[in-house]
């Protein structure tokens, strides 16, 4: 298995250089003169070439690329354009708030997608798996912005349970923060948590109709101690797997949902640098979260051989 | 008498050598009554998609208002009467911006799916078919992509391309190569092992000739199945995409951009500004699904129970 690791590391290495390449070359593309947007039109041309050189902008693209690299291998990402603040500073920050986020979201997802999913395989083809499913179909079809809109509607506006937006660090009020963090951890959990349900209702049809849990009912155990204890168990490992990709999911959704609920997190920064043609948080935040996302598979993967000693990867 | 029966191999023609369908089962045909009435998800999808694509075609044909400019008099109308969505901040016609919307969301749909399909298909096909070198660029330039999470990487590319309807449509095409080069990789690889395939080789035929004609013939049905659910995550990625204000610039009638509008005018309870484009949304997407999903368990026997 070790050799699987340092060959799945290895390869990984090759991967991040075309990522770094592909993220440099992406926002030099960008049409129009970044340092223009920043100084604004009535900026004299020698404020411009002494910004230019400062920021090394006047060298070639690959000498550009190779300082750009070697500063961000030491974890130095540059400065942000509008504020001049590390960004590498600015992404630590927020990461925080980002992580409580999405792990509450993960959390929700499997809150309803358990019940839900074991509901909906042990009735099958009867009317909770219906409601199941539709509930799932739903939980699919809906963007997360439209949800995260309808929610600040009803729960927000209409019945004024939960604060509309807004984000209070645990450390001053942990009950605030709380609840602060319920409508964003749903909007963001909601679309994981329909896979879920769909993934866990077809694991579990396919354990159920093994021969050991034939036996298991055959020595009079209680259906619902079969399903709870001998069939969950083993329906849970496709599910791991698939929790574990979505992390990178949620990651990506929490740019949507960190904007509409002003969640100060790094997808909320993405979006506000976006708008400020900031690119060197751009570049950081995207940067970041493809290494996020890169270990995360790269932990998936690995973690198949312990779930799955049948799996065989020398 | 070898030798006769050599010339004969050579001479038979290419098309008569075996060619077993990958996924399609024989005498299964996907439009077929019996298909149509043993799927009734098949139907349902098919029509919505149907209602869908004929509205947004016929859109500048239909007696609706103008989606761009509005009536500042009319403005915030709840629905009913005259305007049966109601109108938005500005008085403009909120039935006639969802459907001229719809044109967006299904070009950028169909566009942006046909890039991937095309461009990663094809990448697919010559690493899984070639092999060595030329399958080790491809796949690591793959596994680059799959490097982002699919919709960041969208919002990178649109934000540094800049914010138009192109943009948008070439970055969720770049962002869904990755699924179809793999698919194509991996069924290319299948196919080729084959004895068929084997046979056409020894016949000397042409690499590009077994490329095209024997291989690209047995790969494409499954190809297409992940093209039907492509567009459902292609249209989700367009709104997405819009609502951050990345998509097609107003005034232009996008579903993603009116939803991000009308946030605006949730506390004043004008809850119909989102309503008509989000419920729009949500059928498309789920149109796109059922289609998909069920064009994949006719295709897939395996699935089928």
């Amino acid at each position: 298995m070790w050799r699987y690791v340092v060959r799945r590391l290895l390869v990984t290495i090759p991967v991040l250089l075309l990522v770094s390449v592909i993220i440099f070359l992406l926002i030099r593309l960008t049409p129009g003169d970044p340092i223009r947007t920043v100084l604004g039109e009535e900026a004299t041309s020698q404020t411009v070439a002494e910004l230019r050189n400062k920021l090394g902008l006047d060298q070639p693209v690959p000498v550009q690329y190779g300082l750009w690299l070697s500063r961000a291998v030491s974890g130095d990402l540059g400065k942000s354009l509008r504020d001049g603040q590390p960004v590498t500073q600015a992404v630590l920050e927020r990461l925080p708030a980002t992580i409580e986020l999405g792990l509450a979201a993960i959390f929700f997802s499997l809150l309803i997608s358990i019940p839900l999913g074991t509901i909906s395989a042990v009735k099958r083809n009867k009317w909770p798996d219906g409601v199941a499913t539709f509930i799932s179909m739903l939980g699919i079809c809906t963007p997360n912005f439209l949800l995260g809109i309808i929610l600040i509607l009803f729960f927000g506006y209409y019945f004024r349970i939960f604060s509309p937006g807004g984000y209070i660090p645990y450390d001053e009020d942990l009950g605030e923060n709380l609840k602060r963090l319920v409508l964003p951890a749903i909007t963001l959990g909601a679309a994981s948590a329909a896979v879920n349900t769909r993934q866990l209702r077809s694991a579990l049809l396919e354990v159920l109709s093994q021969d050991y849990i034939r036996t298991a009912r055959a020595k009079g155990l209680r259906g619902s101690w079969v399903v709870i204890r001998h069939a969950l168990k083993n329906a849970f490992i496709p599910l791991v797997t698939v929790v574990g990709l979505q992390l990178g999911t949620v990651l990506e959704g929490a740019f949507i949902t960190e904007t509409i609920f002003s969640w100060p997190g790094i997808g909320q920064l993405a979006v506000k640098s976006i708008g400020n043609r900031d690119y060197p948080v751009i570049e950081g935040v995207v940067l970041l979260s493809a290494l996020i996302y890169m270990t995360i598979n790269l932990l998936v993967d690995i973690s198949y051989t312990y779930l799955d000693p049948r799996i065989n990867y020398a | 008498m070898l030798e006769k029966e050599l010339n004969r191999i050579e001479q038979a023609p290419v098309a008569a050598l075996p060619q077993p369908v990958v996924s399609l089962p024989p005498k299964r045909r996907l439009w077929s009554l019996r298909t149509l009435k043993e799927n009734p998800r098949l139907i349902v999808g098919g029509i919505l998609i149907l209602f869908i694509v004929t509205l947004a075609a016929l859109a500048p044909v239909l007696p609706l208002r103008d989606p761009e400019t509005g009536i500042s008099s009319k403005a915030y109308q709840s629905p009913g009467g005259d305007y049966w969505l109601g109108t938005d901040n500005v008085g403009r016609d909120v039935l006639s911006r969802v459907i001229w919307g719809a044109r967006v969301s299904l070009s950028v749909g169909f566009i942006s799916v046909s890039i991937g399909l095309l461009i990663g298909g094809t990448l697919g096909l010559v690493a899984g078919f070639f092999g060595g070198w030329v399958d080790m660029l491809i796949s690591r330039l793959i596994d680059a992509l799959l490097a982002f999470p699919a919709l960041l990487l969208a919002i990178a590319i649109t934000a540094a391309l800049g914010p138009q309807l192109q943009n948008s449509m070439l970055a969720i095409g770049i962002v869904s190569i990755p699924v179809f080069a793999r698919l194509s990789r991996g069924q290319t690889l299948q196919v080729k092992s084959r004895d068929y395939i084997e046979a056409a080789r020894a016949l000397g035929l042409k690499e590009r000739r077994i490329l095209w004609r024997h291989i690209l013939p047995n790969i494409v049905n499954i190809l297409i199945v992940q093209a039907s659910l492509s567009i459902a995550l292609a249209i989700l990625a367009e709104a997405t995409l819009s609502f951050l204000g990345l998509g097609a610039q107003p005034p232009t009638p996008t579903w993603g951009f009116d939803i991000n509008q009308a946030r605006g005018y949730l506390s004043n309870n004008y809850w119909w500004m989102a309503a008509g484009p989000g419920v729009a949304i949500m059928v498309t997407i789920f149109a796109f699904n059922l289609l998909g999903d069920s064009i994949r368990d006719i295709l897939d026997p395996r699935l089928r129970k």
